[in-house]
């Protein structure tokens, strides 16, 4: 096992968990009053984590940068979370689940950790209608389902196209209650600068007041990291503007292995760039997949007309349009998974067809949906004969039912109508797979720090199925961690309260000064934004949806010129006893910085293709990703040596004991 | 475009604010109209001036976070959107825009722009939730069937952002919009009518607490709220405190 | 109880149930004032039996001045508050853009009526209490059509009644669909509601203005 014990419960698949939870230690109900847990991140994972936690009756203190927890990014997931409830009967299944996820992440996950994701995601959907997520139902009352990409049944639960939102507010809803009862302390418009070690376990962290800069230290006797993913290292991201890595970071720098850092979700239908000035990029559900068409023209002339605006998507007819999900995987089609999504939209736009301004967009198109929509309308509805102006109209009103949020937010964004024209969409980065090496009880290297979510690499290996962040962030926080946490704190009962005076909690403090002085006294004139958005840029062009050993060595080099310059020049204006926020976006961008490098150089190790990571060096003649099982079925664990270029690989090897290794395919 | 922007600065919550001037220049349609303000900020910082500091997270429309009073309303001329979404095709090149912080008692200024609505979480704290535990066999989800049109409705209520838009319309600062809505998802589902009376009691008990001012029914916080929430919650929420009151 | 009085949504229920009550009256008072145009002997005897009626005097009317002065108190109560939870004004501020203007400026639809409304005591109701009580003049029974048309003789003050009756109605166009919201009523009746309150809060005060101009334009001449 060497130094990473997955700590795998043994024993038949399907009897692990509950295996391992009549084997682990408990801690009895009084005890747990003189216990305090710091969750940090309120999002899905974080809030449901500290609800459920202070039920349980431990003290929990919870931060987060935002005004709010409410607010957490989780709130902008729109499609829905997957469970295997079945209720559909189309042959779901705990164990297809379970298949679906680890085959989608391209066989590069642990087994027991996906098994007991697909177990418990039952329990959420439970737990949550108990809470009052208000979840679509079909007209007998009963919950409806919808279908996501790469799988092939309906087990996707939905709120309309903010399933995200919803089941964040449960989990607020839920931390609502224990912060009342006075077991949650909620610390908002916080931000952690680092984690404090004490006899080489958390045992605290330190904080900054974001409204009046102060630094504050706060102990506890575990530290649950539940802080998102890392994908605004590419500036652009449909991530939200705050979201960073520097509790992650942080906890990395101080002894926590950061796992495959270099598989990013590229998803396929974003709307596309649109100039420079750009800060965000927007997502269209995955769902809108289910009904829409992905397309370029055929003939490279008419990409070139459509760009120049000398014609109109909707003038070229069917035989002149190359439906190339449709083509390239007849067995999925427009619903492979995102990874394949998006390359094969990348391949075309590379190879000229892409139809907006800059050739990096292609069409999302509704028009057969909104005709099959319409017809079925018309039928049922008892008309004989309507003529096609009648059809579009009922199907437009079907469309609008089932994506009118969506269809408005592109208007407003695009200023196009997508009932009339084809959506034009292109990938953006948009989830990360990697993050804090954690065991199957979601513990990181460090005894005492735990993380969960989209901040652990746990379940998704090297691509995530849509629907399934929300499946896993709850997992974790309602299911998981309360209970495997309480197996490292039972033997804390009689610690006490962890004083914040000892020396490691002054040293750490002293470090977060001297970082953030460092940070201050920058003699150049640009600002953080400067370089971040050129540090993107790097990431996008150069460790983005295709990757090459030529290119990932200069990012690695740019990257560690530009972190240079950074700390040399970044210009900061302010002061840091004060509200900041250029202060608090070049602490992050800084971490970002030594992130960018590590991830290129993951990259550069893993010499094969597997979901989000493509190595043109390893694909088929037909252009799909080439895995290699023999060398590669591992989990990469980097540990902390300095720079990043000095971090150390760790290995862990990947066992399949009841899934048997295949080449993915969607055809 | 050129902008001609009246914003308004304030150091921190002590200090007195006032509105500033600056011209913007080369401001495009299709930008947003917060990186619009990313472009004036980018310009301040390469002068050595502070920037303008702002609330903002998403920008997609869906956490609440952004909140401007821009031209005398919030989230700017158009109806339906937060100001991330809104886009500077709205203005015209040598417009004035008048930018500024939420204005109520219960929301003071941070900074800048920005204010605290640390407010919306007390009234939710009072008990905007159901008060489940997490179990591991809690009842089947399909265990009580609920009509379609209730579900729907439910949902039209939680689909409120908690960005405090109905407060910063309505002339009277009252957070009856808000706290309708939650009240409201609650009210309607099965799940959440056990403790219904409770609810609206103490999170109505709590608003007033907040210093937020009374509905009068103008209807302008369903005009601006960018997700529409209804009038009909407030009127519903009227309905189960009433009911709740006289049921004592 | 107290607590209902304390809370946001128990004072706007008051608000709504004392304007209704305030409507009914005002339907009552409208219904008995437009026979003073058609029929001045009904209307004497109609106004003789609200003057003399033991029922309507202790009872009624004490109910009508206490509602009137509730709906007012509370009506100041509610603005000074509604004023304080602002803070710091707002430098631009385009209430037109989300509200219509007559649900903005209750306070002043208001005051204009609570002025006309001293006017209208000290026209009628001071004078009736001094006829019956203070000078304790014998009962008579046909002397109210012509009291009320000499009292519009004057045209200042046929003139201050028709803009307050125009004040009235702006008051009632928001005030009397508004007071069925505040109390939970928003159903599929809610625009049977607005509709009749618009004609409501037209059809009363201009019959009312009607009534005030009537008299002005046809004195009693002996």
């Amino acid at each position: 096992m060497g130094i990473l014990d997955s700590k795998e419960p043994q024993g038949p698949l399907a009897d692990k968990w509950a295996k391992h939870k009549n084997e682990i230690d408990l801690v009895n109900p009084a005890n747990k009053r003189n216990i305090d847990i710091i969750v940090v991140g309120t999002g899905l994972a974080g809030g449901s984590a500290a609800a459920t936690l202070a039920e349980l009756g431990y003290n929990v203190k919870t931060f987060c940068y935002q005004d709010s927890p409410r607010r957490a990014h989780s709130i902008a997931a729109q499609g829905g979370v997957n469970a295997a409830k079945n209720y559909q009967g189309d042959g779901d299944s705990v164990y297809r689940l379970f298949y679906d996820t680890v085959k989608g992440g391209d066989y590069r996950s642990r087994e027991s950790n996906v098994y007991r994701l697909a177990e418990v995601s039952t329990n959420i959907i439970d737990q949550c209608v108990a809470q009052g997520v208000p979840f679509a139902r079909e007209y007998g009352g009963l919950l409806d389902n919808r279908s996501f990409g790469g799988v092939l049944v309906s087990r996707t639960f939905y709120a309309k196209g903010q399933t995200g939102q919803q089941l964040l507010l449960g989990a607020y809803g839920a931390m609502n209650r224990q912060i009342q009862r006075g077991k949650i302390k909620s610390y908002t418009r916080h931000e952690m600068l680092d984690l404090v070690l004490v006899d080489g376990k958390a045992r605290g962290i330190i904080a900054r007041d974001l409204v009046s800069g102060e630094i504050e230290r706060h102990s506890a006797h575990a530290v649950v990291l539940a802080t998102g993913g890392y994908g605004n290292l590419f500036f652009l991201s449909t991530y939200a503007m705050g979201a960073n890595v520097m509790a992650a970071w942080r906890a990395h720098r101080r002894g926590a292995f950061f796992a495959n850092p270099c598989f990013t979700q590229i998803h396929p239908t974003c709307i596309p760039v649109s100039g420079d000035h750009q800060s965000k990029l927007t997502l269209m559900s995955e769902s809108l997949r289910n009904d829409g068409r992905i397309w370029v023209p055929k003939r490279k002339e008419d990409a070139i007309a459509i760009r120049e605006g000398k014609l109109k998507p909707v003038q070229l007819s069917e035989e002149e349009r190359d439906y190339y999900l449709e083509r390239r995987y007849p067995a999925f089609g427009n619903l492979v998974p995102r990874d394949v999504a998006s390359r094969a939209a990348k391949e075309r736009c590379d190879a000229g067809f892409g139809v907006n301004k800059t050739g990096e967009a292609v069409f999302l198109d509704f028009a057969s949906a909104i005709m099959r929509y319409g017809k079925e309308k018309a039928l049922t509805s008892g008309m004989k004969d309507p003529d096609d102006n009648t059809i579009r109209q009922l199907g437009e009103e079907i469309v609008e039912a089932k994506y009118g949020n969506l269809f408005q937010m592109y208007e407003k964004i695009v200023d196009a109508n997508p009932y009339k024209t084809p959506m034009m969409i292109y990938p953006a980065v948009h989830y990360t797979m990697g993050g804090l090496w954690v065991d199957y009880n979601l513990q990181t290297t460090i005894p005492g720090c735990y993380a969960a979510g989209e901040a652990n690499f746990s379940d998704h290996g090297a691509n995530r199925l849509g629907a399934s962040a929300l499946m896993q962030g709850l997992a974790d926080g309602y299911f998981v961690l309360p209970y495997t946490i309480g197996d490292y704190l039972s033997d804390d009962i009689r610690t006490g309260a962890i004083p914040t005076d000892s020396p490691e909690f002054d040293a750490a403090e002293k470090d977060v000064r001297d970082r953030m002085e460092k940070l201050m006294s920058g003699t150049g004139i640009h600002s953080v934004d400067y370089y971040h958005k050129k540090l993107g840029k790097i990431m996008w062009n150069k460790c983005g949806m295709s990757r090459n050993e030529k290119e990932l060595k200069e990012a690695i080099k740019e990257i560690a010129e530009l972190r240079k310059d950074f700390w040399e020049n970044v210009k900061i204006p302010g002061s840091v006893d004060s509200k900041n926020q250029e202060l608090e976006k070049a602490g992050r961008v800084a971490d970002f910085l030594e992130l960018g490098e590590l991830f290129a150089k993951d990259a550069l190790e893993r010499k094969e293709s597997c979901g989000g990571h493509f190595r043109e060096e390893y694909q088929t003649p037909e252009g799909e990703a080439l895995r290699d099982d023999e060398n590669f079925k591992f989990v990469s664990a980097w540990e902390y040596m300095g720079e990043p270029s000095a971090a150390k690989l760790h290995k862990e090897d990947l066992v399949y004991e009841n899934i048997k290794l295949k080449t993915r395919s969607y055809k | 475009m050129k902008l001609y922007l009246k914003i308004w600065r304030q150091k921190d919550a002590s200090a007195k604010g006032q509105m500033v001037d600056y011209t913007l220049n080369g401001v495009e349609s299709d930008m947003s109209f917060l990186e619009m303000l990313d472009i004036l900020n980018e310009e301040l910082i390469s002068k050595g001036e502070e920037p303008i500091e702002f609330d903002h997270d998403c920008r997609e429309g869906i956490c609440g976070t952004c909140s401007l009073q821009i031209n005398g309303r919030p989230h700017g001329p158009d109806t339906m959107i937060t100001v991330c979404q809104l886009h500077m095709r709205s203005f015209n090149d040598g417009d004035e825009i008048v930018i500024e912080p939420w204005r109520a008692k219960a929301f003071p200024v941070i900074k800048d722009l920005i204010v605290d609505r640390s407010a919306f979480d007390r009234i939710q704290q009072a008990g905007g939730y159901i008060s489940v535990n997490t179990s591991g066999r809690p009842v089947d989800a399909n265990a009580i069937p609920i009509e379609k049109h209730v579900a729907d409705a439910a949902m039209d209520a939680a689909t409120c952002i908690g960005c405090g838009a109905c407060v910063a319309a309505c002339k009277n600062a009252s957070a009856m919009l808000f706290t309708s809505a939650k009240v409201s998802q609650f009210a309607l589902l099965p799940q959440g009518q056990v403790e219904a009376a409770d609810r609206v009691q103490n999170m109505v008990r709590q608003m007033d607490l907040e210093g937020f001012g009374n509905c009068t029914n103008t209807g302008a916080c369903e005009v601006e709220c960018p997700k529409g929430i209804s009038l009909e919650n407030i009127a519903r929420m009227n309905r189960e405190y009433l009911s709740a009151s006289v049921k004592g | 109880m107290s607590g209902l009085i304390k809370s946001s949504i128990a004072r706007k229920v008051v608000m709504a149930l004392s304007g209704l009550f305030l409507v009914v009256f005002l339907t009552q008072h409208f219904v008995i004032n437009i026979t003073s145009v058609i029929d001045p002997e009904t209307f004497n005897s109609w106004s003789h039996f609200m003057g003399y009626n033991p029922l309507i005097q202790y009872i009624m009317q004490p109910i009508l001045i206490a509602g009137v002065i509730v709906h007012f108190v509370m009506g100041f109560v509610l603005e000074i508050q509604n004023k304080s939870a602002r803070g710091v004004n707002y430098v631009k501020y385009k209430g037109s853009a989300n509200s219509p203007w007559v649900s903005r400026n209750m306070i002043y639809s208001g005051l204009v009526v609570l002025a006309f409304l001293v006017l209208h005591f000290y026209d009628f109701w001071v004078h009736e209490m001094a006829y019956k009580y203070v000078e304790v003049l014998p009962e008579n029974p046909t002397r109210y059509h012509e009291e009320t048309v000499v009292k519009f003789a004057p045209f200042w003050r046929t003139i201050l009644y028709v803009v307050s009756f125009g004040l009235l109605s702006l008051h009632l166009w928001h005030g009397f669909s508004s007071s069925f919201q505040s109390m939970g009523v928003n159903n599929k009746y809610t625009p049977a509601i607005k509709t009749f309150t618009k004609i409501f809060s037209v059809i009363i005060p201009l019959g009312f203005a009607f009534i005030a101009l009537y008299h002005h334009l046809n004195p009693i001449t002996h």
